[in-house]
């Protein structure tokens, strides 16, 4: 069992998973002895612990201190002091602006520069890196699922599509009454 | 003094035949739903789908194109570059709702597919291709799902499912 099942396996104990996803986990438990058990378990533990709090043992053995009081009484001295501190300007109270901030030349850096400069960057690195997607053209909805979780179009085949958090394309062809589904690593 | 409107509903009496009528509807859209949804899930229960899978390798090396596979290339090479493409194992198998039929990948893992439900608008099948996707998929007779299942011996591993019914 990886640690994706088990996770799923919480939500859904915790009645987190929804739709075709609980539909889908459902009917794989149904296959699994392993998210079986794992389940029962889970289901045991929660209860136990159900149980420990109707009966009051968990509750009176995790009870915290009270330590308002204390915090309380100490708070008049912090105040005077942080009040003390700001008067003598040892507290600063203001962020320095953009335009404060030191350039790499010693200078400081105008706004309009950064934003070209991020801009200038977008450009070069979409002339410069190599097309590692493969063509696609304008008869065919192309989508690039890069979430773990996608529910895709519902106008084409894929309703759900769970790739462990790899890159995958989803080509759906409805005139060759296709639908391609490619994790991205294996192209 | 106002006058009543003709269309007004008058409070009394005449009222309470539309009441009647509106319980009397709703009784008889009861009694149709108890006889016929237990047919339907019963319909459902029942339904079959027969699935063929294949599982297909792509490569580099200089080679035909398996004439099974002729659908699957005609559309894939206009996405990827490869050079053969060879059919290594095919099933066609036909398994009910919530049934699952598996087909070993060279790879050592497992392709399975298992219908959902079926209706109209096709069937909807769980698929799961061990170490890449898993996919829910609604696909209509004829329909061909195909899967990129990662890089084998030298080139890629293509699944693909397609139901008939």
């Amino acid at each position: 069992m990886t640690e994706r099942d088990r996770e799923q396996l919480h939500r859904y104990h915790d009645g987190e998973l929804a739709g075709f996803e609980r539909w889908r986990f459902e009917r794989r438990l149904k296959r699994s002895e392993a998210l079986q058990t794992e389940l029962a378990s889970i289901r045991d533990l929660s209860l136990q612990i159900a149980e420990a709090r109707a009966g009051g043992d968990l509750d009176a053995g995790t009870d915290s201190p009270d330590l308002w009081a204390s915090i309380a009484a100490a708070l008049p001295a912090i105040d005077a002091q942080v009040e003390g501190e700001r008067a003598r300007g040892a507290v600063r109270t203001r962020e320095p602006a953009v335009e404060d901030r030191a350039g790499l030349f010693g200078g400081p850096i105008p706004t309009w520069a950064l934003g070209s400069a991020a801009l200038a960057s977008a450009v070069a690195l979409l002339l410069l890196l190599p097309p590692s997607m493969p063509q696609t053209g304008g008869d065919r909805v192309t989508t690039a699922a890069i979430a773990p979780k996608v529910l895709a179009s519902p106008a084409g085949a894929v309703r759900y599509l769970d790739s462990g958090g790899q890159s995958v394309m989803v080509i759906e062809d409805p005139a060759e009454s296709m639908t391609i589904v490619w994790m991205m690593d294996s192209v | 003094m106002k006058q009543r409107s003709s269309m007004e509903i008058p409070h009394g009496q005449p009222f309470r035949g539309y009441r009647l009528a509106a319980l009397g509807a709703a009784l008889a859209f009861a009694a149709l739903a108890t006889v016929a949804l237990p047919g339907a899930a019963d319909a459902q229960a029942d339904a079959t789908v027969e699935v063929v899978m294949m599982v297909s390798l792509t490569s580099d090396d200089e080679g035909p194109i398996d004439r099974r596979a002729r659908k699957i290339d005609r559309r894939l090479r206009r996405e990827f570059r490869y050079r053969s493409l060879k059919v290594i194992a095919s099933k066609t198998e036909r398994i009910g709702i919530d049934d699952t039929a598996t087909l070993a990948l060279p790879n050592g893992n497992t392709a399975s597919v298992m219908p959902m439900s079926v209706d109209d608008n096709g069937v909807l099948l769980a698929v799961d291709i061990e170490g890449a996707v898993k996919v829910d998929a609604r696909a209509k007779a004829g329909h061909l799902l195909v899967f990129g299942a990662g890089r084998h011996g030298g080139g890629r591993l293509v699944v693909s499912i397609e139901p008939r019914f």
